[in-house]
Formats: C-alpha cells, sequence, structure tokens
C-alpha cells in the first residue's frame, strides 16, 4: 500500500532525526526525577510507607501531552518550511495520505515515548519502592484510555501542522491552543469538583450544566490526558470519546488539506 | 508529433486575480521547452497545477495522454520530476540521505543508483556535509538530483538558475543537456535568464498575463530573429534624428547604443550622422536576441526611447 512507504520515510526522517530522542529524554527524565525525589522523601520520612506504583507509571502521559504540539509542528511542518511535501505529491501520493501518514507518525511517537517511559518507570520504581499496585483492573482501564487520549491528542495536533503553512505560525499557534485547552481543562475540573463536593460558588453553578461541562471535560483530549492522571469521570466513555475525537479530527483535517493549494 | 504536455485554456484564480487565463501550450516528447514570460506572468502557477499542488479553476492539461482530472493522473506523475521555485530538500540531511529520504517516497526497492545520480549532478564528494552548509548551486543541483530520483522522463525545472552565480548557471546547463541528450529526458524549465534558455532550449513558450503569446520552436525563432545593425555612436539623439528622417525602424538600447534595422548604406548614415556632428564609433551586424523578440512580442519599451 502506498501509506506505506511514506511511513517508512517518516521513519526514516524520525531515526536520523532529534526530535523523536529529545521527546524521550524528556519524558524519561521527568519520570526518573520524580521517583528520584519521592524515593528521597521517602527515605527521609519517618515510618513505614508503601508506594503504590500506579501515579508513577501514569506520570508519563503528561509530559507526552506537554510534548506534543512541539513534536507536531516540528516534524510535520518541516515538510512545508523546506517544500518537501511537494515531493510526495509529485510522487503521485494522494493528500489523504499524506495527512494519515503524518497522523499515524505523531501517533506513534506518542505511544512510543508513553510505552518506553512506563517500562523504564516500572523498573526503576520497582527497584527503589518495591512494586506494589493498587486496584490493577481500573489501573488497566486508566492506562488504556490514556493511550487513547494520546492518539486523540496527536489528532488534535497534526490539524494546524497539516494546515498552516507556515511553520512558526502553526508552532506558535499549537502551543497557544495547547495552553489555552490547558487552562480551560483545569478550570472545568475545578468548577466540577467544587461542584461534586457542595462547594460550588453561585458564578460557577449557574456557569454552565454539568452535562456541558463534563462533556468538554471529556470530549477535548487535554482533558482526557488530566483524567488519565488523576480520576477518570466516566470510564467507559472516555475511551469512546477519544475514537471519536480522533476520527472527527482526522476526517475534518483530511477534508480541509485535500483542497488546500499548496505552494 | 508526441506531447508529453498539453494544457487546454487552462484557468487559475486565486480570489479576483487570475494567475491563468486560458493557457494553452503543447511540450513535445524529447524537447527542452524553454518557458518564458515576465515575474507574475503565470510560469509557476502552470508549473503547481501540472505537479498536482493546486487545482485549476477551469480547463483541462493532460501528462502522457492522462487527463489532469482523471485518477490515472498520479501514475503519470510518477514519469515526472520536478524543481517548483526552490528545491525541497530537507536542510538537517546530507545530499545521500536527502536521495535515501525520496527513494521511500517513491517506494523503491534498493538504494542502488543514488551513487550515480549524485555523479550526474556533481555532488559525489559531499561526504557527511549537510545541505544547510551547501551553497544555492549547491542546493539546486540536489534539488535536481531529488527530482531525478525515480528515473523521470519528464523533468519540470522552475527557474533553476535564480541565484546562480556564472559557474552555477552554467554547471546546470551542463546537466539539462545531458539529460536530455543522453538519457532523452524531456524538459520544461521556466526562466527569466533569456540568453541561458537561447542555448538550451529546442522549443519556447511565451507568457505574457496569464495566456500564450506564441510558441515557437528554436529553429523558427532564428529564422523569425531579424537581422539588425549594431552602432555605438556619440550621440544618440542625433542618430535617432537622422533614423527618422531616413523612416527607418530602430531600436535605443543605452545612451551610445542602437540597433537599426533594415537595409542601409554604411556611407549615407555616417555621413548623415556627420552633418550632425555624431561621430560613429562602432558598427556591426548582428541577429536580434532572444530578449528582443521577447520584448518586441510582448510589446515592451525601446523604440526610440531612452
Amino acid at each position: 500500500m502506498e501509506i506505506f512507504k511514506l511511513l517508512y520515510a517518516n521513519k526514516l526522517r524520525l531515526k536520523r532525526g532529534k526530535l523523536l530522542w529529545i521527546g524521550l529524554g524528556v519524558s524519561l527524565g521527568y519520570n526518573i526525577l520524580l521517583l528520584v525525589m519521592n524515593y528521597i522523601e521517602l527515605v527521609n520520612h519517618i515510618g513505614n510507607s508503601i508506594v503504590a506504583i500506579n501515579w508513577y507509571l501514569l506520570s508519563s502521559f503528561s509530559t507526552v501531552g506537554y510534548f506534543c504540539p512541539v513534536f507536531c509542528s516540528f516534524f510535520i511542518g518541516t515538510d512545508y518550511s523546506e517544500g518537501t511535501v511537494r515531493n510526495k505529491v509529485i510522487a503521485g501520493h494522494t493528500r489523504n495520505n499524506i495527512y494519515l501518514a503524518n497522523f499515524i507518525t505523531a501517533s506513534a511517537v506518542n505511544l512510543f515515548w508513553v510505552v518506553v517511559t512506563t517500562a523504564v518507570t516500572a523498573v526503576l520504581g520497582t527497584l527503589l519502592f518495591g512494586w506494589h499496585m493498587v486496584y490493577p483492573l481500573q489501573f488497566l482501564l486508566q492506562y488504556f484510555s490514556g493511550l487513547l487520549a494520546i492518539i486523540a491528542l496527536a489528532g488534535l495536533f497534526t490539524l494546524p501542522a497539516m494546515l498552516i503553512h507556515n511553520h512558526v505560525i502553526s508552532t506558535v499557534c499549537s502551543i497557544l491552543l495547547f495552553f489555552v485547552l490547558y487552562s480551560v481543562e483545569t478550570s472545568v475540573q475545578r468548577i466540577l469538583f467544587a461542584r461534586s463536593v457542595g462547594k460550588a460558588s453561585m458564578v460557577t453553578t449557574g456557569l454552565l450544566s454539568q452535562t456541558v461541562l463534563e462533556f468538554i471535560y471529556d470530549f477535548i483530549p487535554v482533558g482526557q490526558v488530566i483524567q488519565v492522571m488523576g480520576k477518570i469521570l466516566h470510564p467507559v466513555r472516555a475511551p469512546v470519546f477519544s475514537l471519536v475525537f480522533t476520527a472527527v479530527s482526522v476526517l475534518c483535517g483530511i477534508a480541509v488539506f485535500r483542497k488546500k493549494d499548496l505552494k | 508529433m508526441e506531447y508529453v504536455l498539453q494544457t487546454t485554456a487552462l484557468k487559475k484564480s486565486y480570489g479576483q486575480y487570475r494567475a491563468l487565463n486560458g493557457l494553452t501550450m503543447n511540450v513535445p516528447k524529447g524537447a527542452i521547452y524553454g518557458f518564458v514570460g515576465k515575474n507574475g506572468a503565470g510560469k509557476t502557477t502552470l508549473i503547481r497545477l501540472i505537479c498536482g499542488l493546486q487545482e485549476q479553476t477551469a480547463g483541462e492539461y493532460s501528462i502522457y495522454g492522462i487527463s489532469g482530472r482523471s485518477k490515472e493522473i498520479v501514475k503519470a506523475r510518477r514519469r515526472m520530476g520536478a524543481v517548483v521555485e526552490t528545491p525541497s530538500i530537507y536542510l538537517n540531511m546530507t545530499a545521500e540521505e536527502n536521495l535515501k529520504e525520496q527513494y521511500c517516497v517513491l517506494g523503491l526497492p534498493a538504494f542502488a543508483g543514488i551513487g550515480n545520480i549524485l555523479e550526474l549532478v556533481g555532488l559525489q564528494h559531499t561526504g557527511r556535509k549537510r545541505a544547510k552548509h551547501f551553497s544555492l548551486g549547491m542546493r539546486q543541483r540536489l534539488g535536481i538530483a531529488v527530482a531525478l530520483a525515480g528515473s523521470p522522463d519528464f523533468l519540470v525545472l522552475d527557474e533553476p538558475a535564480n541565484g546562480l552565480d556564472p559557474q552555477g548557471i552554467v554547471e546546470i546547463r551542463e546537466i539539462i543537456l545531458r539529460l536530455n541528450r543522453e538519457f532523452g529526458i524531456t524538459v520544461l524549465i521556466s526562466s527569466h535568464i533569456l540568453d541561458e534558455l537561447a542555448r538550451l532550449a529546442t522549443h519556447f513558450g511565451f507568457i505574457e498575463g496569464g495566456q500564450m503569446i506564441k510558441e515557437i520552436s528554436a529553429e523558427e525563432l532564428e529564422a523569425a530573429c531579424r537581422k539588425c545593425i549594431h552602432v555605438t555612436v556619440s550621440d544618440v539623439k542625433a542618430l535617432s534624428r537622422v533614423m527618422e528622417g531616413l523612416g527607418m525602424e530602430y531600436t535605443v538600447l543605452s545612451a551610445h547604443e542602437a540597433d537599426l534595422f533594415g537595409e542601409i548604406s554604411a556611407t549615407e548614415l555616417v555621413s548623415r550622422l556627420s552633418a550632425e556632428g555624431c561621430e560613429v564609433k562602432s558598427m556591426f551586424g548582428r541577429d536580434e536576441s532572444l530578449e528582443n523578440y521577447y520584448i518586441n512580442l510582448v510589446g515592451g519599451t525601446g523604440h526610440g526611447n531612452l
């Protein structure tokens, strides 16, 4: 199939570039730092305590979430800034395949970072704290939801990278979009939590209905990643919403990219 | 005659602006087709359309007889290579890595032949040097190498000599001639450097305002280019008065030079100029340049104007 040629070309470019390894370094570095700092705190704490490894294994989703817009805009944006997207079109590849190949590459890189970081964290965490996992089935569901959430995140940030011709503008837009969505989702999280414990203010009570707030929290990939790190509001709905968001973002992106005049 | 590229009343608009306004052209197989036009005439727009980067507003084009609107056009494009505006290369990769990347995009099973392509464009000794450290001429040549990766029959080059020094221009010319003569590749080349095109092209297409003004072969152009007498004088205004008095066509080139057309007696000319107090410094016959032919074709300045 034609798309495999593009995926193989992307893989070759990834291996030669630094972005893949910088992202992995950031993700690993953050997790190792967390483990070490918590280990130091544990050692200094008087008394016994058992450390559940769940949270450490899930923490890689946050760094991948932060790095995803940067990766998408740099890796995919290079094709625009250096004109190499033209080579793919002239070589006879369809717009659909070009878009899909870039989305699949971004998803694969996200998954690679998370899985490798999780594996390293599992080994190091076991060495430091011993293996103690609470609610393993819940953890597995959370981890699976997290994997789908970061694929949805790749779908979200592939959009500006593929549709904005100017590399610098697409990078700025992607990073701004992430921070705006992060602010919105953390605010929604605070409101939902306040309402759940009966501490919602007059303003937040009348702001938006519970259904709308929960939908915003569940549907936007940034909110999904935030939930994976803590508590998933709707454990069955979350992975479904990730899949729906992925499909919608990819289909919309392809539809616009097909009509785009390339220079 | 077999044509590699044919366009029929091709139009492309960007909002209210018409970049192509009913362009009809035919590129014969085996030709080096020189596509001549000023900035904004529509040359790059045409190249973008035939490469599939943009869709036409109206009209048709076909590559190897396959319509641009057909799904089969992707197969026809696999026989093409193109450098559109700037070379499409990864600046963080070496020449060899760029070619390997293009081989992967094309789905070629092995990297055999990369050395030959690099040698063809004169980049075989670049080693580990990344493209961002290349000169402009080297980047242009690498762009051509990437376009050649799929062994195309039809090569499209959009102003390949732009920004190059004289040696760079000669190198590009040598590559194009070799590709055409040794490998039989049809080349469509757009350029502003008319003298360079004149040395290269077997066919010419003159575009103005998004329309084809004239298509002509090199042989026909040679026949059409008029012979003239090139004079260098001390006072070109005096020359103008003499030529107006004789009722003869002339083109002022500078404050001291002009081309004179038609049959004229050198003795009579010199004596009339001498009567006007004008000295004739030099006088020789020559053919009309491609530049003059193009300017006359599109109705540029020149007759009696300084």
